[in-house]
């Protein structure tokens, strides 16, 4: 599916159609889907839920750094800090888990 | 082989997708130049300054200054919406590599993007065939395509929030009511209801008022209230703290022009007042700032060139009405609390309240398509045969509803969208070049004159995209000129409409005051000249 959209793009707009997907995918798409996989929830709320929530926190999180760094940057930062709270919560569900276990 | 019957849903679902965003954006196909009346520069421009200088904005940028600066009545000379809209488009500038035309492909999947949230709303409540048939259809939503070639961008982002409120909430409250409580879809909804507050307040409104029908359904038929109430103030206060955190000085703006302004209201003259409560699109007509077919049932949901053939959709909407009215179950609800919502706010004027119950409209086909598709699935059932022969019916009516939907609704929407590739009314490669050279070559306090661009004595959208693109201030009327640094004279749009008295009128207008062997930028038949201002 992924593939398929990128394609899709690609074949339309050249360079910046793969570029512009590609990014999108990557910045809008899968923090927050993981953010989002340590939740209860069905993997077709994931998907919207995560793809919908991005459109407002990526960019919250990108202007209000952009004031203090380079915009660039505060975008970059965005991505890293929802990512690592998505794989810091799946971590510690799985040791919880684990420990519920043992 | 068995199918896996979600596979094909999700082939399916991205290939109506994928034809939509092919649909919605023709206007790009081979033109990658702006396009979009109204504020469609505006929206464009605070996204391309962040990219640009690599920062973000907290002010009204000067070149601006004289559309938008004061508009915010909370922080003084603070941006006129929340950031986060515009915020993406520089992002996606930066993510693209390319100044425009990344824009306006988020800007395609944005004001489209209804048709994920629609479809993911109806899927759950009613299934897959339901789903798909109303999107498909809202593909070719006149209300919807019509409004991003206007340049009403974040509205269009911020209404497509409301399947995700809805199933939220429905999610929430079915979980309660079974004692099985799962506060994560308030907390959820609260988010989206946020989001809709950043992108546009009118998501927000019609959310709200959806949720205050359902509420007031759901609490009659189960005789308490359907939520708890310290999950709800916990869901208000993640709203709020979202609001005051990420978007302070227009959730701020939002509260003051809601509670402590008097911009909007007035009632209407008594003879129309009560009758547009009997209407469904009140008798309106000759909109100052909305064409007369916005107002027209087989027009908005058919197709722009009438014809009986346009009116199809209509009976399959009284058939869902019916159907929905007599099941009444919380599903359908959902629905009916959605069009109870859209019709009291297309008639709040009635009430004396506010003045934007037009622009209520625009979430119509949001409501109708759902209903259309339920109606046209619940045709069989109104026939005494055997299940082999309604599903036949079903299919059959599936194929007709498809082939209708392609024929007269595409057929429109294709045309228009398409019409808009090489529309006089986009900014076009001279000027784009001409705007650009302005912008790295005259001093960025400079004032420009605009004479010649098309629509340049009303202040027309395109002087506005020039206006953003080569983020200088431009005025229009000619008691300015002697104020002026610089002027700019274009020829291109008389040249490409083939008016020769059009340019005829340039040329005189140039000839009177300056030679051309003077401008400092002279191509494509675009001329800027510096003058000095008395």
């Amino acid at each position: 599916m992924v593939v398929v959209s990128v394609l899709f793009f690609t074949l339309l707009f050249g360079m910046v159609g793969f570029r512009f997907s590609a990014g999108v995918l990557i910045l809008y798409f899968i923090p927050f889907y993981l953010l989002l996989s340590s939740a209860a929830l069905g993997n077709s709320e994931k998907i919207v839920f995560g793809l919908f929530l991005s459109f407002v926190f990526i960019p919250s999180i990108a202007y209000w750094a952009g004031f203090v760094m380079p915009f660039r940057l505060a975008i970059g930062l965005a991505f890293i800090l929802v990512l690592a709270l998505a794989l810091f919560l799946r971590f510690r569900k799985q040791a919880v888990s684990k420990e519920m276990q043992a | 082989m068995k199918v896996n019957r979600n596979i094909v849903e999700i082939i399916v679902l991205l290939a109506v997708y994928l034809l939509g965003l092919y649909m919605w954006t023709l206007p790009l196909h081979n033109n990658p130049y702006p396009f979009g009346d109204v504020d469609a520069s505006s929206h464009f421009a605070i996204g391309d300054l962040m990219a640009g200088q690599d920062k973000s904005v907290l002010y009204v940028p000067f070149y601006l200054q004289s559309r938008y600066g004061g508009q915010n009545d909370f922080k003084e000379g603070a941006l006129w919406y929340a950031p986060q809209y515009w915020t993406n488009t520089g992002i996606v500038q930066l993510l693209g590599g390319d100044r425009t035309l990344p824009v306006f492909l988020l800007v395609a999947i944005f004001s489209s993007a209804i048709l994920l949230t629609s479809y993911f709303l109806a899927r759950q409540l009613f299934g897959f065939l339901p789903a798909i048939l109303s999107t498909f259809l809202l593909i070719f939503s006149a209300r919807d395509f019509m409004i991003y070639l206007w340049g009403q961008w974040p509205q269009s982002l911020s209404f497509a929030y409301t399947p995700l409120v809805l199933y939220a909430f429905y999610q929430y409250t079915a979980h309660y009511l079974d004692k099985k409580e799962k506060p994560i879809y308030l907390y959820l909804m609260a988010l989206f209801l946020a989001a809709q507050l950043f992108f546009h307040p009118q998501g927000l409104i019609a959310s709200a008022a959806a949720l205050i029908v359902y509420t007031i359904v759901l609490a009659v038929r189960h005789k308490r209230l359907p939520f708890s109430l310290k999950q709800a103030s916990l869901a208000g206060l993640l709203f709020l703290g979202v609001c005051i955190l990420l978007a302070p000085f227009n959730f701020g703006e939002f509260v003051v022009e809601l509670f402590f302004s008097d911009k909007g209201g007035g009632a209407p003259s008594e003879g129309s007042k009560f009758m547009r409560l009997f209407w469904w699109y009140q008798g309106i007509k000759n909109d100052p700032g909305i064409p007369s077919f916005y107002f027209t049932y087989n027009l908005t949901h058919g197709s722009l060139n009438g014809g009986l053939l346009s009116w199809w959709t209509l009976p399959l909407l009284l058939i869902g009405l019916f159907v929905l009215f007599s099941r009444r179950n919380e599903k359908d609800w959902v629905y009916l609390s959605w069009l109870a919502a859209f019709y009291f706010l297309t008639r709040l004027v009635v009430f004396g309240i506010g003045n934007r119950d037009i622009r209520m409209f625009a979430f119509e086909a949001h409501v109708f398509y759902p209903i259309i598709a339920i109606g046209l699935l619940a045709i069989p059932s109104f026939f005494p045969v055997g299940e082999k022969h309604k599903a036949y019916l079903k299919y059959g009516l599936v194929v007709l509803f498809l082939l209708l939907a392609v024929f007269v609704n595409g057929k429109s929407a294709w045309n228009t969208l398409e019409s808009q590739q090489q529309s006089v009314g986009r900014v076009n490669p001279s000027q784009y070049e001409a705007a650009v050279w302005i912008k790295d070559n005259i001093p960025m306090e400079s004032t420009i004159y605009d004479f010649g661009t098309l629509g340049f004595q009303n202040y027309a959208a395109k002087v506005k995209w020039l206006n953003v693109l080569s983020q200088h201030n431009f005025v229009l009327e000619d008691r300015y000129l002697n104020q002026t640094e610089y002027v700019l004279v274009d020829y291109t749009d008389a040249l490409n409409l083939g008016d020769t008295s059009y340019r005829d009128a340039i040329q005189q207008w140039e000839s009177q005051r300056f030679d051309p062997s003077q401008a400092i930028y002279n191509k494509n038949n675009i001329r800027v000249y510096r003058v000095v201002s008395t």
